[in-house]
């Protein structure tokens, strides 16, 4: 059992502690601001968006699928330290992104964009509002734009922005928080509000 | 119905969540001691949270589910199915003498930021027990029924947690027992 004083102390100080935890602006405004689609009608609804999840997932993205579990660390070597994701260019202008973990996506949208590359990068599993699936889509398109194979545990993609059709940029969107890492990828209608630039 | 419904029903989420954010995000905090994991946390419990919101803005207290979500995740991504019974089965008898000498070291906490540090020493469900219990404070039956234990467990693992709690916070250092079960 537990003392009633002992209880009481451990009462005050987490109201001391979780009192004191301020919520950095940066992160209520991301939080808030991310479009998260509320199912109006429960649960039929529900059912039917993610069947056109589904639908919409098989039609404009393939998945790079690695055995790693969503919240793992990766175990560095000693004295070194892995990113949650990199991005080279290369000389004959492809790109090539490895994901080890789903953290800071803006941060890789950012990076992508700076590459040249019209990008829109969530790791909630779903398109921006913003975004619109690339019209022209097939997978033989997908599959001059997107190479992968793996590193180990981690997926890597390289994209050839030479194949990107006028007007089409690529989307990253895997689903966070999955027992399976599944890099989805696809091709979007580039645009200011959706890509950048 | 149609876009004038959906409309209304997305203000409405976006309500929830701007009133439920802060405490939400204190309570993951509290839970894993990091902050952009508790901004995923957060994150996938807003999208959960929207993908039933038909059935949830009817309910009486729909944060409350939002935080069950939260805790489900934390605690997922902790992954230590495995490891439960060792942190919340059967412990030794917890002495008198060690829920005082606990309740001393919590009365001399001055720095809160130490304090949370310790509190992320601990095993993730021993965290959960006693974020649910006090800071949420949760009554000991609930918290049961979140993580799945006995009553008598929960007070047992309270008390144990504050312990290795009191032990961190005078010693500055986890005490052997918390390297050993601790999840990376």
């Amino acid at each position: 059992m537990i003392t009633d004083e002992l209880e009481n102390e451990l009462r005050g100080v987490f109201a001391r502690a979780g009192a004191d935890i301020s919520v950095p602006p940066q992160v209520r405004q991301r939080l808030l601001q991310r479009e998260y689609r509320p199912a109006r009608f429960g649960r039929w609804l529900g059912a039917s968006l993610a069947t056109a999840a589904v639908t919409v997932a098989a039609c404009v993205a393939i998945a790079v699928t690695v055995l790693m579990p969503a919240g793992h660390r990766a175990s560095p070597p000693p004295g070194a330290q892995l990113a949650a994701w990199t991005v080279v260019k290369h000389g004959d202008g492809t790109v090539t992104v490895t994901i080890r973990q789903l953290r800071d996506p803006a941060g890789l949208q950012r990076r992508l964009r700076a590459d040249g590359i019209p990008a829109s990068v969530t790791f909630f599993g779903q398109l921006p509002r913003s975004c619109h699936r690339y019209a022209g889509l097939n997978v033989a398109l997908v599959n001059r734009v997107f190479t992968s194979h793996q590193e180990g545990r981690f997926p890597v993609m390289v994209i050839h922005p030479a194949a990107l059709p006028h007007g089409a940029g690529v989307a990253i969107n895997p689903p966070a928080q999955r027992p399976i890492l599944r890099v989805a990828i696809g091709l979007i209608h580039a645009s200011s509000r959706c890509t950048g630039g | 119905m149609g876009w004038r419904s959906d409309t209304a029903a997305q203000r409405e989420f976006e309500r929830f969540a701007a009133e439920a954010s802060d405490a939400l995000f204190r309570t993951g905090y509290l839970m894993t001691g990091d902050i952009r994991d508790t901004e995923d946390l957060l994150q996938e419990t807003f999208l959960r949270v929207a993908q039933r919101w038909g059935r949830v803005r009817s309910m009486e207290h729909p944060a409350a589910y939002a935080r069950r979500i939260l805790i489900n995740l934390v605690l997922r991504g902790a992954g230590r199915r495995s490891r439960q019974q060792a942190e919340l089965g059967p412990q030794p008898t917890t002495t008198e003498t060690a829920d005082e000498h606990a309740a001393r070291a919590l009365r001399d906490v001055d720095d809160l930021a130490e304090f949370r540090w310790a509190l992320a020493q601990l095993p993730a469900r021993q965290r959960a027990v006693l974020v649910l219990r006090y800071w949420s404070d949760l009554p000991v039956t609930e918290v049961a029924g979140l993580l799945g234990c006995s009553a008598s467990t929960i007070t047992s693992t309270a008390s144990r947690a504050a312990a290795r709690l009191a032990h961190t916070l005078t010693c500055g250092e986890p005490s052997p027992t918390d390297s050993a079960t601790r999840p990376g």
